[in-house]
Order: C-alpha cells, then sequence, then structure tokens
C-alpha cells in the first residue's frame, strides 16, 4: 500500500522509500538525473520551504516544487 | 605542461573526452593524467572552458593521447548549458572540437547510481569508454566494497580503480586508454522496450532518407532523447537541422509509444535505474553501517537559518572589507610602477604623437585597468577557498529563499556574487542555471552589481564632495557610507529589474532549487593559487585587449585634429617665459655686489650646489607628504614643512654670499617653472576642446545638462562607455592636467572643485557628484560586459536590450538625484 507523500512530510533525521516521482516533464525528468527514483531510501537532513535530503550518499538542496514532486512509500526504513 | 592545437586536425593524435557528474574528483583527475594544472571546483559546474592536455605516461613520456576535460554533468539531456557543452562535445558538434575518439568516464565509487546513469547514456553512444573509479579510498572508509572486475564486466568496458591525488593506478589507466582504441565497443547497455527501439529504428531511419547530407549519428543516447524529451535540447538541436516537419514526426512517435502503454517521462529513468540497480548490485557491496558523514554535522550550523546566513553576512563583510583594505598598498605599488614606466618611456620618446600614443594611450589605459589586479586576485582568492571547500552551494541554499521573493532562485546567487569583482566571469557562472529564463534574468542583472571597475569613481568623487562626517556615535563615516550606498543602490536596481523581468519578457516561476551539497574538503593551496593565477591572466588578458584598443581610439579622439595655430600660439608663450627669465637673470647679475669668477648666474658652479641642496629639501618634503598621506596644514604636514623650510636656510647660510642669491635663482626658476606647467596644461586643454572628443562633447551638451553635468563630464562619460576604467584618465585629460591623474590625486580633486560654468558658478558640488556616481552605479559602460552577454546569449537583442535599459535608468535616477540632492542642498 502507497500513500502519496511528498519529501515536505519528513521530520528532520527521517528516512522513506520513494515511491515515484510526478510533476512537470523537465522537473521529473531532472530528479530522475539526480538519482530520485522508485524504491531508493531519501533521509531528510533539513527540512524547510528550500531542504536538504540525502540519496544515494549524497546531500542535496530541494525546492519546494521538488519536494512536493517526490511520492514517498508509507514503508518506515 | 603541454596544451595542443585547438583543432586537433593530427589523425595520429586520439582524443579522449573526460565525462562524470560533478564534484566526482574529474578534473584532480584529469590534472594528474595530463600533469597540467587547473581550476578543481566543488561547486557543480566550476570547469567551464574547454581545457586539454597530453596524457603523461610515466616520468616524461607524452603520448599521442589528448585528453579533454569537460564541465560536471548530471545527464546527457543537456539541462543546463553547461551540460549542453558536453554533449556537443561528445557528438562532436561542438566548435572547435572534433568527435572524440574514446570516452573516459569517472564514477565516484561513493555514489555509484546516480553516477552509473550518467555511464549507462554514455555507453548508449556507441563509442570506445574506459572507466575510471574515483574515491575507492572513501567508499572504504564508509563501508562500501567495490568490485573492479565485475564493474568492468558489467559495463562492457575497462575499469581502474584510482587514487587521483596520490598517484594511485594512473599508470594502469593509462595503459587501458590507450589500449581502448584497438578494440571494438563490447559495451553493455540497458535494453529499451521493442516500442521505444521501434521508434529510434524508424527516427533514424527518416531522419537519414529526408536529409542525406546530415549524417546522423544514430547514437542510442541521441535517438533515445530526442523522442523522449519533448521540446529538450536534443529535439531543438535536430529541428534546427531537419527543418520543418520533425515536430509532427516527433509527437507521432510518442503518441504510438503511450500507446503501447509505456509513459514517455518515466520510461528512460524506469529502464536506466532498473539496469544501475542490477549492476550495483553485482558491484557494490557494504561492509559496515552507514554512519552520518562529517560533513553533515559541519552542515547543522551553516546552513542553519538564522546562524547559517549570520555567518554567511559576516563572511561576505570580511571578504569586501579584505579587498579594499588588502588591495590599497599593492594597488599605490603597481601606480608607482605605472608613473616610472610612463616617465621613463616619455623621457626616451621624442616629443610629439608617437609619444602621446604611447604615455597618455598605451600606458595610462592600460595601467588604469592594472591597478584593480590586486582586488581581482583578493577576491578570487575568496571565491577559490569557498568553492574549494564546497561553501559555495550552501550559500545558493541559503539564499534560496530570499531569491525566490524577486522571482530567481538561490544558483542565481553565485553569478551574482561573482559580479561584484568583474560582471564577465559572473555572466559565464550563470551557465550551471538550468532555467534558461531564470538564467537570462541572472545575466541581464549582473551588470548591475558594483564591479571593481566602478570603485575608483567612487573614491574619487567621494573624496572630493562628500564630507567626512561621522555618523551613529562615530560607529561609521559619511564617505564610508555613501560608498556603501552605491553598492547598495545596484541591488535594488538589479532586485526590482529582476522582478520586472520575470512577470513580463521572463514570465514564470522560478525553478525550484535543486542543487548538490557536495562534501566539505579542506581547500587545496595549489588549487586556489591557480585559480587566482588563472582568472587573474584572464583578466590581464581580456580587459587589457579592450582597454587598450579603447585606449588607442580615445586618445586618437582625443588628440586630432592638430592645429598649427595652437602650437605656434603656445610655443611663442614658452619663448616669452625663457626670455622673462633671462632678463630676470641679467637683472639679478647687476644689482648683485657679488662677483662672478665661474659662469653666468644660471650656471655658476656655486649657485647650482645651493639650488640642488634647496630641491633636495622640497623633493624630501613633497615624498613625507606623499609616502604619510599627510593632509595639507596638518600638525604631521607643518612639522614636514618646517624641516624643509629649515633644510632650506641651512643650505642659504652654509653657501655664504652665494646663498640668498642662489635662493632668488631658485624662486625665479620654480616659477617659471611653474609658468611653463600652466602653459602646457592650457595647450593640452585647448587641443582637447578642438578635437573630435570635444565637439563631441559640446554636442551632447544639451542632454548632460539636466543632470548637472558640464561638455566635459559629458565627454568624460562618452569615453567610458567601451570601459569605465578610463574615465579617470580622461577626466584628469579634460581638466588640463594630462591623463596621468589617478583617483587619488589632489590636484583632480582641487581641479574639479575649482571647475567653472561660463557664469562663475562651480561645475562641481555634492548634487553632481552623486548624479555622477548614480550614473557610474547603473550605466552598462563595459564593453566586455556586452561581449559576453552576447556570446552567453548567442543574439545580439540581449546586450542591445541590457545596455539601453541601463543607460536609461541611469539618466532617469541620475537625473533625479541631481534634481533632489539640489534641492536639498
Amino acid at each position: 500500500m502507497f500513500e502519496l507523500t511528498g519529501l515536505q512530510r519528513l521530520t528532520k533525521g527521517e528516512a522513506a522509500r520513494i515511491a515515484g516521482v510526478e510533476g512537470s516533464h523537465s522537473s521529473s525528468k531532472r530528479l530522475a538525473d539526480f538519482g530520485f527514483r522508485e524504491g531508493v531510501q531519501v533521509t531528510m537532513v533539513r527540512p524547510g520551504a528550500t531542504c536538504i535530503v540525502r540519496i544515494d550518499g549524497r546531500c542535496l538542496g530541494l525546492g519546494t516544487e521538488h519536494q512536493a514532486s517526490v511520492r514517498l512509500s508509507t514503508e518506515t526504513c | 605542461m603541454t596544451n595542443p592545437p585547438q583543432s586537433e586536425k593530427s589523425h595520429t593524435e586520439k582524443l579522449v573526452a573526460l565525462v562524470g557528474n560533478p564534484n566526482t574528483g574529474k578534473t584532480t583527475l584529469f590534472n594528474a593524467l595530463t600533469g597540467f594544472r587547473q581550476r578543481v571546483g566543488n561547486y557543480p559546474g566550476v570547469t567551464v572552458e574547454k581545457k586539454t592536455g597530453h596524457l603523461a605516461l610515466g616520468e616524461s613520456k607524452r603520448s599521442d593521447v589528448v585528453i579533454q576535460d569537460l564541465p560536471g554533468a548530471y545527464s546527457l539531456s543537456a539541462n543546463s548549458a553547461d551540460e549542453a557543452v558536453v554533449l556537443d562535445v561528445l557528438l562532436g558538434s561542438q566548435a572547435d572540437s572534433r568527435p572524440p575518439d574514446a570516452i573516459l568516464v569517472v564514477l565516484d565509487a561513493t555514489s555509484m547510481g546516480r553516477n552509473l546513469f550518467l555511464a549507462s547514456q554514455v555507453l548508449d553512444l556507441g563509442k570506445p569508454v574506459v572507466v575510471a573509479l574515483t574515491m575507492v579510498d572513501l567508499a572504504e572508509s564508509e563501508g562500501l566494497d567495490v568490485d573492479v572486475s565485475a564493474l568492468s564486466r558489467e559495463l562492457g568496458c575497462p575499469a581502474v580503480p584510482v587514487v587521483a591525488s596520490k598517484g594511485v593506478g594512473l599508470e594502469q589507466l593509462g595503459v587501458a586508454i590507450q589500449d581502448v582504441f584497438s578494440k571494438v565497443p563490447e559495451n553493455r547497455c540497458p535494453s529499451f522496450p521493442d516500442c521505444v527501439c521501434a521508434e529510434m529504428d524508424g527516427l533514424a531511419k527518416s531522419v537519414n532518407e529526408s536529409n542525406p547530407a546530415l549524417s546522423f549519428s544514430q547514437s542510442r543516447t541521441e535517438l533515445l532523447q530526442t523522442i523522449l524529451d519533448p521540446g529538450g535540447y536534443h529535439e531543438e538541436r535536430l529541428a534546427q537541422r531537419c527543418g520543418k516537419g520533425l515536430a509532427e514526426e516527433l509527437a507521432e512517435r510518442r503518441k504510438r509509444i503511450e500507446d503501447s502503454g509505456e509513459s514517455i517521462v518515466e520510461v528512460e529513468a524506469r529502464i536506466r535505474y532498473a539496469w544501475v540497480d542490477r549492476v550495483r548490485e553485482q558491484v557494490v557491496s557494504r561492509t559496515s553501517p552507514l554512519r552520518q558523514p562529517a560533513s553533515e554535522k559541519v552542515d547543522r550550523i551553516l546552513t542553519h537559518r538564522v546562524f547559517g546566513l549570520v555567518i554567511f553576512a559576516v563572511m561576505m563583510g570580511a571578504c569586501f572589507q579584505s579587498i579594499y583594505a588588502w588591495a590599497t598598498p599593492i594597488m599605490d605599488a603597481i601606480d608607482t610602477g605605472i608613473e616610472f614606466l610612463r616617465v621613463f618611456v616619455g623621457g626616451w620618446l621624442p616629443d610629439g604623437a608617437v609619444r602621446s600614443l604611447v604615455v597618455d594611450g598605451v600606458i595610462s589605459g592600460v595601467g588604469a585597468v592594472l591597478v584593480f589586479l590586486p582586488q581581482i586576485l583578493i577576491l578570487f582568492l575568496f571565491l577559490a577557498i569557498l568553492e574549494d571547500c564546497g561553501y559555495m552551494s550552501r550559500a545558493a541554499f541559503l539564499l534560496d529563499r530570499w531569491m525566490g521573493m524577486f522571482g530567481l532562485n538561490g544558483k542565481s546567487f553565485i553569478p551574482l556574487l561573482s559580479s561584484f569583482a568583474c560582471a564577465v566571469p559572473g555572466i559565464l557562472a550563470t551557465r550551471t542555471i538550468e532555467d534558461r529564463r531564470d538564467r537570462f534574468v541572472t545575466i541581464l542583472i549582473a551588470p548591475l552589481m558594483s564591479c571593481s571597475a566602478r570603485l575608483p569613481v567612487y573614491i574619487l568623487l567621494i573624496g572630493a564632495f562628500v564630507p567626512s562626517t561621522a555618523l551613529l556615535g562615530g560607529l561609521i563615516n559619511l564617505q564610508a557610507a555613501v560608498l556603501f550606498g552605491m553598492y547598495v543602490l545596484g541591488v535594488v536596481v538589479a532586485i526590482a529589474m529582476a522582478a520586472v523581468l520575470k512577470r513580463t519578457t521572463f514570465r514564470g516561476q522560478p525553478r525550484s532549487f535543486l542543487m548538490e551539497l557536495p562534501t566539505y574538503k579542506m581547500p587545496s593551496v595549489k588549487t586556489v593559487l591557480y585559480r587566482m593565477y588563472e582568472q587573474g591572466k584572464a583578466f590581464c588578458v581580456t580587459a587589457g585587449t579592450i582597454i587598450f584598443a579603447v585606449s588607442i581610439v580615445i586618445w586618437a579622439l582625443g588628440y586630432y585634429p592638430r592645429s598649427a595655430d595652437v602650437a605656434k600660439k603656445y610655443d611663442g608663450q614658452r619663448k616669452d617665459i625663457d626670455a622673462r627669465l633671462a632678463e630676470k637673470f641679467d637683472g639679478l647679475a647687476e644689482t648683485t655686489s657679488i662677483l662672478l669668477t665661474e659662469g653666468t648666474i644660471a650656471d655658476n658652479p656655486s649657485i647650482l650646489s645651493v639650488l640642488d641642496a634647496i630641491t633636495e629639501a622640497e623633493t624630501r618634503f613633497r615624498e613625507s607628504v606623499r609616502d604619510g598621506g599627510l593632509r595639507q596644514d596638518s600638525a604631521e604636514w607643518t612639522r614636514a614643512k618646517r624641516v624643509a623650510e629649515d633644510a632650506t636656510q641651512k643650505a642659504v647660510a652654509s653657501a655664504g654670499q652665494f646663498g640668498n642669491l642662489g635662493l632668488q635663482v631658485y624662486r625665479l626658476k620654480q616659477q617659471a617653472n611653474l609658468d611653463r606647467r600652466e602653459i602646457d596644461r592650457t595647450e593640452a586643454g585647448t587641443y582637447l576642446r578642438q578635437s573630435f572628443l570635444g565637439r563631441m562633447g559640446r554636442l551632447i551638451e544639451p542632454a548632460v545638462e539636466p543632470l548637472g553635468w558640464d561638455w566635459r563630464i559629458g565627454m568624460a562619460i562618452i569615453a567610458s562607455f567601451p570601459a569605465r576604467e578610463v574615465v579617470i584618465a580622461t577626466l584628469g585629460t579634460i581638466y588640463n592636467l594630462g591623463a596621468d591623474e589617478n583617483e587619488n590625486s589632489t590636484r583632480l580633486r582641487e581641479k574639479l572643485h575649482a571647475a567653472q560654468w561660463p557664469d562663475g558658478k562651480p561645475v562641481f558640488n555634492l548634487a553632481v557628484a552623486l548624479s555622477i556616481m548614480v550614473f557610474f552605479a547603473l550605466c552598462c559602460q563595459c564593453g566586455g560586459t556586452l561581449a559576453a552577454i552576447r556570446r552567453e546569449t548567442n543574439s545580439w537583442r540581449w546586450p542591445i536590450f541590457t545596455f539601453v535599459y541601463m543607460t536609461g535608468l541611469a539618466y532617469v535616477l541620475a537625473y533625479a538625484t541631481y534634481h533632489v540632492a539640489d534641492w536639498l542642498a
């Protein structure tokens, strides 16, 4: 069972698996370039309008729209 | 250190393109492989220029393999200008670069997922590929084990682990590169669904049939991106070459794929990442649990919403303070050197047009630019340290929210910061901004940041017309506050302009922020110094050539036409002075009771020795005033003056009967020298008024009068349009001082104070000075910036737009400033 949640739902230090990436074509393509894809674990390092997440061993700064484009699985990590 | 020719025409040389994600140690590897030191940056996309070097094997062996370093890229879909360069080079469509014979892909062992995504696109190009696995030591310390032979097997190409900074694995990598050309590529790429493959084959066939001359490369990457990225760089690129009909064909192909149940948006990511995950499973294993990286601990403070901003503000404050505090002594030294060169060359060349061209035109013009070199170097020292340690992307992250308020995102901050030194590198730094609208707006507002070339104008006019009053109980000085105000003015107007542009021409929400925050590391001294050297060299070469050309043009406009009548008139006046001096000497000889046994009163050895002693005392006084920066009538100045007078009296007293006579001769000669200099100045002024530049100045006087300026200020402004740095030299010439004045020249300041309108009213006052400064703060007076905008936007439209809007704004706000300040006064 998947629930549609954006990255904004994650609190500091919380991790989740990505269920999918949505949004505009260019935005989702860019997120894919940076490693956002189904099944990958993402950890919230600093929440906020522009947040910092850790994915694939690296930290990324992410704006609001991109955060909203990432669907998260309800599975806990 | 070797540099191949720009167009590698030799068929014996093999070209290898170096590709990888940003921050994977790609540039460090390039340096290690070629022995060619260059800038290494943590900030994504620092490497923007084309960099090539011969692969160096062993001690001094130079191979026939040329390695070309490319900007960091996350994908070959070309989302930013930087990535477009990578793609163009790989496909052989980049100007002055032939298609590479092989590709060296850098994979960061600590972040294999994202790195393999790019590698899969590169493998799809069908070229021979070699993989260099970097950060192996770091991966081990993070508990990751990478099986290199499995990696090589899974990718179908050689893979070599390297630690470039320690030279580990370089020899093996060099051998692998040399061997790769002789083998047929066996790249193992992800398989795409049949419906996608059918459309790729169909597109390749139809393009080649309808445009046989095009010889479409048919690489899978190119075909895939063209079909799966609607409106993207690949489609745009192919449409330019194929013309009409492509859009309809692609729409049909995309529809067929969608009809087969595949999503255009997701299919590439899904297929590639499934492949990536499979490869990673075979290659990477975790030997110890994941720990929180040290960088994240540092980021708890540095990216904190409040503390992070405070630390950022303090760092920026310290940076700008150092630029001014540290640069001044070096600037003074350069100034002295240039002055020495002027005097030396001026004394060596015969009087006339050639001397004027070399001394007043070239040395003064180019020298005016070189004076700013220390500021540029210090600014780049700071930028290089911040970039190399990985802080820059944190600053962009912190400011994203603030930049969003006026329609831009945090990525625009770094180019704007660079523009405080010079707009040209600032404009180049916009290449990492993915969104075209955001990038263009950043380019168009970057020249509004007060660059280092505006500083001399501010210093000259503030020093001359703004009183040095203490404000806020002595916390700040009014002069410093006005200087700061000029910087703020540029920023405020830039913000307003960005808001206007984002609501009109470049309407649209800012692209959401997405930026890698690389792991912090100690900045490398070599890298920082090399970056300073590189930027300093670029500044001298580019600015120097522009200034050189402008200096010659301005000199010619200000020098010609030369009327013989003017020369005749002033030569006559000079002869009169000589005649009058001779007469005065005669009169002195007649009235004195001293009998001269040797020579005349003008060349008697005893009198000459008195003159020498007085001249020496005067010279010492002038030097102590200059070196100590003594203000006239200050206690130190009075003390130095008294010392000089005592020395003069002593010399006079010790010379016995010749003492007083020597003093009188000295005074007569000094007066004659002053008269001659005054004639020189008036003559230069007359020539200038009659020159083409002078005529243009009078022509535009009605346009500049509303701003409170006279024709001479107008002329200085015309002269400084190609490069604002020349204005000080031009003001110096215009006010009859010759073109050797710099911003610390008290004489130029005095002359500006003394300048009058025909009705006797002073030309300069606080309102006029503020009006000129506001004009300089906002006007686009830089040929180099306009050329950079032309190059980066690939259109003349935007440099023309920038020039018109900035000049228009400068005029209107200078007008308003003059009238408001005049009314307040």
